[in-house]
């Protein structure tokens, strides 16, 4: 028993250990020279793998972990006037991770392009998913020939990756009719949480999954946890912290339910069902309370 | 108050001048108009396409650099530049203005906590006119040494630049912008760039949180501790283009107040940034910390600000 355990253990280990192994080739994924016609690659090429990504973009580097980073590939494209373009290629654990932190970084407006599995371009920069990579094309300034090159850089990358993947299954399901979820974003942890609402300056509500967006003029998030037990507890955890908290006002506990006034007079409506921990955060209780209970009526469909 | 309305509209009656029309001389001199009495002045914020002019003009409602600067003495600038997407960054033209400043105000050496690369110059076709500027900087960069810091309540030591301490003159100069940890990065977080690596380590882990950001009151306090090391003689804050989402790297989205702020207290100057973000300093832990420090204030209302538009 003992020997199948650390066995186990070291087939674990050396399975978490391979998923951190960068699986692709970037620099294969770089355009040619003269592949798109008007911009020269620079001789700026860098690679960060694991922390190192800290030197590339210091803090900005922990949301990358928290999605799931591998490594990342930069480089430089000039026009004959010396105009830039930085290319950016991340490869991250898996296909739903990639769509994850693209989720975290595009904007709530852009224009929809057809590169890669999703891609968006806002105003001088552009991301796009595809299988395990996340590209970043930006424009060091703004004017339509630079638009035009991130997009044509984009369109080489994307010619040149033939893999893709799945979003994650709840992702999935929130992006469907009815009650889609605009402006998604699929988080796998506090920091993404915290970039849409501040619950708290703690991660109170210890999401590792969850999906946050918006339904009729509602933020709505849901949270999904290993089980029903699991999720009750961090609830019940969470709840108290913040009937305790300056933030909220006029708390109310039913059961598995808990509703309260934020700062900004909005009500907030939480809800513990099974797995999940569901939150709607709107100006009308009575728009909160049906969209509450529609979403629930969503994630009970789908158990 | 009638005074402060007649300066403001003597600035929008006052001719554009382009950043060009600069270089034949000393920016003091042409833009002496601007030299307003100073005396209880916290933040000068200055809007207008011309972001060295810009610069110039906040720093002359303060007094001008003659009040910070004096003949013969050393001045170290922390800048913000090692960031390279758009609204991530200090923009040049501030800080050749800052430079500029510096040197007309009889400066005998300025010099830079952390080095600056060529690729940030290139950003700003303004360099090419200021290149002996830009070579009279000096590198303060990789010396530290070690202080204490008593009244600190995370951070009770810390490895600094050495030149932050040695400096006649120390100019702190940043930009306002989102930060995914912290909420906002301006002036207190800024210092950072003054702390090695090994201490700002430290900020992320040492509450023994595994990410950087697991312990965003522990890194606040360490920020808010940091900045009782040495108070700035001067601020200056980029709120020209800054980025609204996906701090502190980008790419995001962009704001563009066009604006540029001066003042002395880095405080009411995070404060006031903060809020071109639509955020309450309030809720940002570092600004309230370093208030309870009584390193400034945040109540914007206690606050005399000189808005000025060129």
């Amino acid at each position: 028993m003992k020997t199948l355990s650390i066995g186990l253990l070291l087939l674990l280990t050396a399975s978490w250990a391979m998923a951190q192994q960068p699986q692709e080739n970037l620099e294969a994924l770089l355009p040619a020279e003269n592949e798109v016609v008007g911009w020269t690659r620079t001789d700026l090429l860098q690679s960060y793998r694991g922390d190192d990504l800290f030197m590339m973009i210091d803090g900005g580097a922990d949301i990358y972990h928290e999605y799931g980073f591998v490594q990342v590939l930069e480089t430089e494209y000039v026009d004959d006037h010396g105009k830039a373009i930085k290319l950016e290629i991340y490869e991250m654990e898996s296909p739903a991770a990639a769509y994850g932190i693209y989720s975290f970084k595009v904007g709530d407006d852009g224009e929809l392009l057809d590169i890669g599995q999703q891609a968006l371009l806002e105003d001088y920069y552009l991301n796009f998913w595809k299988g395990n990579l996340l590209v970043t094309v930006v424009g060091m300034d703004a004017d339509d020939a630079i638009a035009q090159g991130v997009i044509d850089l984009a369109r080489a990358v994307d010619k040149r990756y033939s893999k893709t993947g799945e979003r994650a299954e709840l992702a999935t399901l929130l992006l469907q009719e009815p009650l889609a979820f605009s402006n998604p974003e699929y988080v796998l942890g506090d920091i993404g949480v915290m970039n849409s609402y501040i619950f708290d300056t703690e991660n109170i509500f210890h999401v590792r999954e969850g999906m946050v967006g918006v339904m009729n003029n509602c933020a709505a998030f849901v949270f999904r946890y290993q089980d029903e037990q699991e999720s009750y507890g961090i609830y019940e955890q969470a709840t108290k912290k913040i009937s305790l908290s300056s933030r909220f006002t006029d708390g109310v506990r039913n059961k598995k339910q808990y509703s309260m006034i934020d700062r900004e007079q909005n009500f907030v409506l939480i809800n513990q069902w099974k797995h999940y921990i569901s939150i709607v955060v709107g100006q009308k209780r009575n728009q909160v309370e049906t969209l509450s209970n529609q979403l629930l009526e969503k994630l009970n469909i789908n158990f | 108050m009638s005074d402060s309305i007649n300066r403001r509209s003597f600035i929008k009656a006052t001719t554009v001048m382009g950043a060009s029309t600069l270089l034949a001389g000393s920016p003091l001199r042409l833009m002496q108009d601007f030299a307003f009495a100073a005396g209880s002045v916290d933040i000068a914020a200055v809007k207008g396409t011309d972001y060295f002019k810009n610069t110039i003009a906040a720093v002359e409602i303060l007094g001008g650099m003659k009040k910070f600067v004096t003949p013969q003495s050393t001045v170290g600038l922390l800048i913000n530049s090692p960031w390279d997407h758009p609204g991530s960054f200090v923009t040049p033209e501030v800080t050749l203005a800052a430079v500029r400043m510096c040197l007309d105000a009889g400066a005998k050496e300025v010099g830079v906590f952390k080095s600056i690369s060529s690729s940030y110059w290139r950003r700003s076709p303004l360099s090419a006119n200021f290149q002996d500027e830009i070579n009279s900087l000096r590198s303060m960069d990789g010396d530290h040494t070690e202080v204490s810091i008593p009244q600190g309540r995370s951070l009770k030591d810390a490895n600094v630049a050495r030149a932050l301490l040695d400096c006649d003159v120390f100019i702190n100069i940043s930009i306002a912008k989102d930060h995914t940890g912290t909420q906002f990065s301006g002036t207190m977080k800024n210092m950072m760039g003054a702390s090695a690596y090994s201490t700002n380590w430290y900020f992320h882990h040492g509450s023994g949180s595994i990410t950087s950001y697991g312990d965003v009151e522990f890194l606040s306090q360490c920020i808010a501790d940091l900045n009782l090391v040495r108070k700035p003689d001067l601020c200056i804050l980029d709120g020209t283009e800054i980025l609204k989402t996906n701090g502190p790297g980008g790419p995001g989205k962009l704001l563009k107040p066009q604006k540029v702020f001066a003042g002395v207290d880095r405080v009411a100057m995070d404060a006031y940034g903060a809020g071109l973000l639509g955020l309450d300093p309030a809720d940002i832990h570092m600004i309230r910390m370093a208030h309870e420090h009584g390193l400034g204030e945040y109540d914007l209302s206690r606050l005399q600000i000189q808005e000025a538009t060129v």
